[in-house]
């Protein structure tokens, strides 16, 4: 049986987590595209955390100190799977921490607050690409099913969803929820 | 970093909205599921410039950003933060035993069955009480006992695996709309996790091989299915949409479990065998051990419950020679229990699984 510090330890340890839940699905899924990948990662990443506590600086924020651990985790799936990883070496995933680390450092109590950007971002698309926002991200659906839904072609859902993400990607940047282009 | 320019990424600047669709998307054919409207990596890897690179890593990013604001990833959340959860939960009891990095890495699931053992050795500090033996030294009692412990309405959840473990695609026992799903789709046992409440409520989350949910369950009222890219079916018909294992299994241990144990009592011969010390050192396990008296009766060959002495709790079942659709080989099913903590009172509603405007089919 557990001893009380311990379980004081992990139900502490267990705020941190759900504190920091999406914001590491969200570093994860930026470099992962497979969901299984992802879950273990999350988990492992949670896990290494946990076990290396210890050593960690509790002057400096937990959120970029637990994107250096998940991405020492995500370059080393990469030598086993690389298939499961979207375009993904260091470099990118430093640039990611800093994008993440600008997000979360917005004003809001969750992760879902520092998102309202996004929805309004969403909310400006042309009505064709949001819609497909709509049906492909929010309501989860298969770019196959958008495409049936929509009467359009998978290839036309593809490119309103590749438009659709670079605007949005103006858009939130417009709204300095992303970091503003360099002159 | 292979002599690239070291300099760390940037924004890239003047870049019309858009411009990143047109060269990409002309690639070859991505291994990504379409609907990412990504491309492969291999084929701008090398040549692709930091300019290049930066975008790609905005546009992933928007991706990941919009994935969150999915109407499910509520559920998908609660699932991923328990099973961490759990996995330091075992970690911490487990004080001297290093998971190797390298399973750790390759597999959650590699992890979970490494520390199965400790996960319900573990589980005993949390939990009081289930199910009460009045006659510890009667096997048939003690198997009176928990049946007649039954409804208490406290919340379970359960890992399954199969040994062997098989291919994915083959180790569901399901119905004949799930043998006309592509086999990327197709959900296994292996690796389902099992929420249980009282003896007619269940949830049971398996996941295909590209990475979905199918999700099924019942309230004790409906019985439904979610899948993706289908609307949720919902039937008040208690045999649809069951736990996908054989009728004789699947009743045994969650849905109407007072019946299975029952059939147990009748069809098996029940002995108690020695305790088993778990591989942490903690309490014995009392176990008790039920064996088919004959070939006629329909169910697995034995079923093991493994239970605490002294809480009487179940820790474990396991059956042996369990037959399942698609595979002619049997298999041995383990069912763990992960935890008991509270779930959602709706969990067990199907609305607590999908978006709350998906349509509806009633069967």
């Amino acid at each position: 049986m557990a001893n009380p510090a311990t379980l004081q330890a992990e139900a502490v340890f267990e705020i941190l987590v759900r504190e920091n839940a999406d914001m590491l699905t969200t570093y994860l899924r930026s470099v992962v595209w497979r969901p299984g990948a992802i879950d273990d990662l999350f988990q492992e990443t949670m896990l290494v955390a946990w076990k290396r506590l210890p050593e960690y600086d509790q002057n400096r924020p937990f959120g970029p100190w637990l994107r250096g651990i998940a991405a020492r985790l995500v370059m080393a799936h990469s030598r086993k799977a690389k298939r499961d990883l979207l375009v993904c070496d260091e470099r990118v995933l430093e640039y990611l921490d800093r994008q993440l680390q600008h997000i979360s450092q917005r004003s809001g109590d969750t992760w879902d607050d520092k998102l309202v950007a996004l929805r309004e971002c969403i909310a400006a698309l042309p009505d064709d690409q949001q819609q497909t926002v709509r049906l492909r991200y929010l309501e989860d659906l298969q770019a196959e099913r958008v495409a049936s839904q929509l009467n359009v072609s998978m290839e036309a859902i593809k490119k309103r969803l590749q438009r659709a993400r670079a605007q949005l990607l103006d858009c939130i940047r417009g709204k300095q929820m992303l970091p503003g282009l360099n002159p | 970093m292979n002599g690239r320019d070291e300099t760390p990424l940037q924004p890239e600047s003047g870049q019309p909205a858009g411009w990143w669709t047109s060269p990409i998307s002309d690639l070859t054919e991505p291994p990504f599921p379409p609907e990412f409207g990504f491309d492969p990596p291999d084929e701008i890897d090398g040549p692709m410039s930091d300019s290049v690179r930066t975008r790609m890593a905005d546009m992933q990013l928007i991706h990941a950003l919009l994935l969150q604001l999915n109407k499910q990833e509520g559920a998908g959340r609660t699932r991923r933060i328990d099973r961490t959860m759990q996995a330091i939960r075992v970690s911490s009891r487990d004080a001297g035993e290093t998971v190797p990095q390298r399973r750790a890495w390759n597999s959650a699931r590699m992890t979970r069955r490494a520390m199965r053992w400790a996960i319900a050795a573990s589980l005993l500090a949390m939990i009081a009480g289930w199910y009460y033996l009045s006659a510890p030294n009667s096997a048939i009692a003690a198997l009176d006992v928990v049946v007649r412990a039954l409804d208490d309405p406290v919340d379970r959840t359960y890992e399954i695996s199969l040994e062997p473990p098989g291919s994915p695609l083959s180790d569901t026992a399901s119905s004949a709309d799930n043998r006309r799903e592509p086999e990327h789709r197709r959900p296994g046992l292996d690796g389902a996790i099992l929420y249980v409440r009282r003896g007619d409520e269940f949830v049971l989350y398996r996941s295909t091989p590209s990475g979905h949910f199918v999700i099924n369950g019942s309230n004790g009222l409906e019985n439904w299915m979610v899948r993706p890219d289908r609307p949720v079916a919902v039937s008040s018909d208690p045999r649809n949409f069951r736990i996908p294992m054989p009728d004789s299994v699947a009743t045994l241990p969650f849905v109407d479990i007072r019946a299975s144990l029952m059939r147990l009592r009748d069809g098996y011969d029940i002995e108690e065998l020695p305790a088993e010390t778990s591989n942490d050192g903690s309490t014995p396990l009392r176990h008790l051990r039920a064996t088919k008296r004959n070939s006629s009766i329909k169910g697995p060959k034995a079923v093991s419950i493994w239970f605490h002495p002294t809480a009487h709790t179940i820790v474990k079942i396991r059956l042996e020679q369990v037959h399942l659709q698609g595979n002619p080989e049997p298999r041995v099913m383990t069912i763990s229990l992960l935890s008991r903590q509270p779930l959602p009172e709706n969990w067990f509603d199907h609305q607590s699984h999908h978006p709350s405007d998906s349509l509806i089919e009633s069967y």
